[in-house]
């Protein structure tokens, strides 16, 4: 029993022995260190004890504060990632938790709303109306009806399993706007797009108002749905919404009748037009279209091209229209000088953007974004929310070691958030104070214009009435977060349609 | 616009990665076996261990071949004896999947120096292996390692299959490696780090600190891609914080972490990381900050001299603690930075001389510089060994050599030895120095002067 083996260093805690007996089978040396993984079996059948010999060597490294640190052996961290791994749920539960997650999810959007934006309180409800049906709907579809035919009770179990749920985080701000829709609150998919590119709503990172102990059930796919991921743009949101009223039949059971009343005003304001283009486009509206036309569409499929169908998508389509008519063909009231001004002002609206217009463009962007010609103000103010409400949003890795926290806190400490940055001009004035601006400083600079001299030439009215009309299609683009086709397809509807009833 | 500072990562370009080194690694061995090469690996543990038991392998051997005669005599069909040991491979395959990677770059150095490395010196150079495979006997290799991979590539996704076989034809599938910001969380990097660059670009550089502060605040970024941009708006912005910005980074980022290279090829891996034969950059860079800064603040302080309060000697042990102490950093450059450092003790200790010291005073004083002289050739030696780092030697020598006159001069042949030192500056610059190390020069033209 007392012979020794000369074999490699043990080092286990810096152990000097060569030496190595076997003791129990295992291969232990002179100061009593049981090899890992060395393991000798008495079976004559196998040669697995030729073959099962690892060695170990134990590699120092350095931790975080500078001191040594033994890395861990590779059985070791394994059966600590099989631990926590095993946490996770499958299947039919794991479908359960997320519809549970997701109802979390909702409730606090929609608690936000009443809380920040005033809802009224019975907006709730809605909310969860709209999300039993939606429950409903998951529980009796039909998945296959091929197996229709199988036993009832086991079928009644898999349903849930076989249905795809294709819930995502676009799907709740839909039932929100449903919601909002149903009780005829002037709310549209602007207001919620500047809400989740401000990162006000819980929308981007909301698998954080989770529980801990369902973060670890939840597997990591649901997770990723709750997280956010790509902004809705697109039109995304209107999409899913028509995919929602299809499975809620909330045309039928619901209001679903659009106020574009709002939404008017709401372009106009956006524009800087004045306000006779309100009465305008509202008398276009009656006279062309049925009130009928502008209710919430339910479509049951993923592709869809009849864009002029979406009411909201209709209403944007009309105000172009009567913008570009009334420009056309009133060149008393609007020369061209007071269109050029409007563009102009259109146009600087690029280079000073408030918090919401910059956001609303990083939102929609595609590429990556060019901001050398941001100004100071715009760096500052951008800066300033990147404080204030996505660094917030950043939640630490969970897999994190204390080595790992400190060291991050003695870098944070070298870099301070504390500087701010100087900013000329207040920022936080409120919405009128912004409107007003907006309007005073078009007024001056149409009037400022008014005596150049004047050089009558369609051509440049039309050019210039185009351009208008372009700028205007970029800044609905960016704020209702649809893309271009999809504008300039209702577009040309609208315009036939309307077209044709002058015609009769 | 700007080279984005995470590193990003996705399952599919794993597994692609590891599909391609899975085949390289089959092709390799195919081509060992049939050419009869025979890898002799260095003798580890494992290997003696398999050592004694060579008979069992013998015995294997003949067990197979019985039960291979059995086989026959039962009438089974049977090919030929390579497939039957190809399933025995491919067996122990499947255990040691996971370190294809690990198994083709064990035969290779990895670069770290830069992207490619090229050998422009002629004795160097090793010539061409001109074995030359026939086209058969290449079709032969590619078969059996796309056979060996059957199952791997069963369950490889759809890309990954196309990927493989594009590689293996010797085409190159392109697609977006840096692709666009998609997600929200992307897009506000994206934007926060283009403006970053943008405001250090028009040396805003109170703009850009605020940038830099929040970009590192988000969990997803690793500083080792942005510590040179960090470096500098420190420099500019905080000059007293960069040298514990960088102590911080060779602290927490010695040279045996790893760090993830997934897609970001564009960051060279020398700016990122060291190895065992590497000193990560960002050591080199803050040794270097800190002998200049340190070497600039005792000269300042020249009148009062408090040992306790000497940074210069706290670098120098802690250079000597990297060097003796694991991770060991044995660059050449390491040894020289810890050469300089002796030179610049050596320096402000001879000034110090007091020529009007009698006894044992004055050989204690004249021993310290002695000591330090000492050292620092003895570095330089080292340095001079690894030969692949040059520097100025002959100027180098000749400081050495004044400071350890400065022992012996009376003060009142102090003015002889200015004359010196000027007429050896004169001399130094017809000395070619490498226009990189030029600094260095200066610093200790510098030391000579004061």
């Amino acid at each position: 029993m007392s012979t020794f083996i000369r074999g490699p260093l043990c080092g286990v805690s810096n152990c000097p022995s060569r030496l190595w007996r076997i003791i129990d089978g295992r291969r232990t040396c002179q100061y009593g260190h049981v090899m890992e993984g060395d393991v000798e079996f008495n079976n004559d059948d196998d040669d697995l004890a030729s073959a099962g010999v690892v060695t170990r060597r134990l590699n120092l490294t350095t931790g975080a504060t500078g001191s040594f640190q033994s890395s861990f052996n590779g059985s070791q961290s394994h059966s600590q990632q099989r631990l926590t791994g095993s946490k996770k749920l499958h299947g039919h539960q794991a479908k359960l938790l997320f519809i549970k997650s997701f109802q979390l999810v909702l409730r606090a959007q929609a608690k936000w709303l009443i809380r920040e934006k005033n809802f009224p309180n019975e907006f709730e409800q809605i909310v969860k109306l709209i999300w039993i049906r939606y429950l409903q709907w998951l529980a009796n579809s039909d998945p296959a009806h091929t197996e229709a035919e199988d036993q009832e009770n086991e079928w009644q179990d898999d349903r849930l399993e076989r249905t795809a749920l294709q819930l995502s985080m676009s799907a709740a701000v839909s039932m929100l706007y449903m919601a909002s829709v149903h009780m005829g609150l002037p709310v549209y998919t602007a207001d919620f797009i500047r809400w989740i590119a401000a990162a006000e709503l819980p929308y981007y990172k909301a698998n954080s108002l989770l529980p801990e102990s369902w973060k670890q059930q939840l597997p990591s796919t649901y997770l990723r749905l709750l997280d956010g991921g790509k902004p809705p743009t697109d039109g995304r949101i209107l999409l899913k919404v028509s995919q929602l009223c299809f499975r809620t039949a909330f045309t039928r059971q619901f209001n679903c009748k659009l106020q574009y009343e709002g939404l008017i005003l709401k372009l106009i304001l956006l524009g800087t037009l004045p306000p006779e283009f309100y009465f305008y486009t509202v008398e276009l509206i009656k006279l062309v279209d049925e009130t009928d036309n502008f209710t919430l569409i339910e479509h049951p499929k993923k592709f869809f091209t009849k864009y002029y169908q979406w009411a909201e998508l209709r209403v944007i389509a009309y105000f172009l229209v009567t913008v570009r008519w009334t420009l056309l063909c009133n060149e008393e009231a609007y020369p061209l000088r007071w269109i050029s001004s409007l563009l102009n002002r259109a146009q600087r609206l690029d280079t000073s953007a408030s918090q919401d217009n910059l956001l609303a463009k990083i939102f929609s962007s595609k590429d990556h974004l060019n901001v050398s010609d941001w100004s100071q103000d715009e760096t500052s103010t951008y800066l300033q929310w990147f404080k204030q409400s996505f660094l917030p949003l950043q939640t630490e890795q969970a897999n994190t070691t204390i080595d790992h926290t400190i060291a991050q806190r003695k870098l944070h400490k070298i870099f301070p958030l504390d500087p701010e940055l100087s900013r000329s001009g207040e920022f936080g004035s409120s919405f009128i104070h912004q409107l007003q601006e907006r309007y005073l400083q078009f007024q001056s600079d149409a009037e400022s214009r008014w005596n150049d001299d004047p050089s009558p030439n369609t051509d440049d009215r039309t050019g210039c009435i185009a351009q208008l009309e372009q700028s205007l299609i970029i800044q609905i683009q960016h704020e209702f977060a649809l893309s271009q086709e999809q504008i300039t397809i209702a577009l040309r509807y609208i315009t036939t349609k309307c077209s044709q009833f002058s015609l009769n | 616009m700007f080279q984005f500072p995470i590193t990003l990562t996705s399952k599919r370009v794993r597994n692609g990665r590891k599909l391609r080194y899975q085949y390289v690694n089959n092709l390799y061995q195919k081509y060992n076996k049939m050419e009869g090469i025979t890898t002799n690996a260095l003798p580890t543990p494992e290997n003696s261990a398999a050592e004694s038991s060579e008979n069992e392998g013998a015995l294997e051997r003949k067990r197979n071949r019985i039960r291979r005669r059995l086989k026959s005599i039962a009438g089974e069909s049977y090919s030929d004896s390579e497939s039957d040991e190809e399933l025995n491979d491919t067996g122990a395959q499947d255990d040691e999947e996971a370190d294809q990677e690990r198994s083709f770059f064990k035969k290779y150095e990895k670069p770290q120096e830069s992207f490619e490395k090229w050998q422009t010196e002629s004795r160097k150079r090793v010539p061409i292996r001109r074995t030359k495979v026939s086209f058969t006997k290449y079709q032969r290799m590619c078969k059996s390692a796309k056979r060996k991979m059957a199952n791997a590539l069963e369950l490889a996704s759809r890309h990954n299959r196309i990927y493989l076989q594009t590689v293996s034809e010797g085409l190159e599938m392109v697609e977006p490696v840096d692709g666009k910001p998609e997600t929200y969380q992307m897009k506000h990097i994206s934007v926060l780090n283009n403006l970053l660059h943008v405001q250090i670009y028009r040396g805003n550089w109170a703009a850009a600190y605020k940038c830099f502060a929040l970009l590192i605040r988000i969990p997803e970024v690793d500083i080792r891609n942005v510590w040179g941009i960090g470096n500098q708006v420190l420099h500019a912005k905080e000059s007293a914080k960069y040298l514990e910005f960088l102590e911080w980074m060779s602290n927490v980022y010695s040279s045996r972490t790893t760090y993830p290279e997934d897609i970001n090829f564009r960051t060279a891996p020398v700016f990122t990381k060291g190895s065992r034969t590497h000193v990560p950059k960002f050591v080199t860079t803050w040794l270097w900050e800190a002998l200049i800064q340190y070497t600039r603040e005792s000269f300042e302080i020249n009148g009062d001299y408090r040992p306790e309060n000497d940074k210069l000697q706290e670098l120098i042990d802690k250079i000597s603690e990297m060097l003796l102490a694991p991770p060991y950093m044995e660059d050449s450059e390491i040894w020289f930075i810890y050469s300089l450092c002796h030179m610049v003790k050596a320096d402000i200790l001879s000034n110090k001389f007091d020529s009007h010291l009698v006894g044992s005073a004055r050989d204690i004083a004249s021993n310290q510089v002695i000591q330090h002289i000492q050292k620092t050739k003895s570095c330089l030696q080292t340095c001079i060994t690894k030969d692949d780092f040059v520097y100025p030697k002959r100027h180098i020598e000749r400081q050495l050599e004044t400071f350890e006159d400065r022992l012996h001069i009376d003060d009142t042949d102090s003015k002889s030895m200015e004359r010196d030192t000027d007429e050896m500056n004169e001399e130094l610059d017809t000395q070619s120095i490498p226009s990189e190390y030029a600094y260095q020069s200066d610093l200790s033209g510098r030391s000579s002067s004061t």
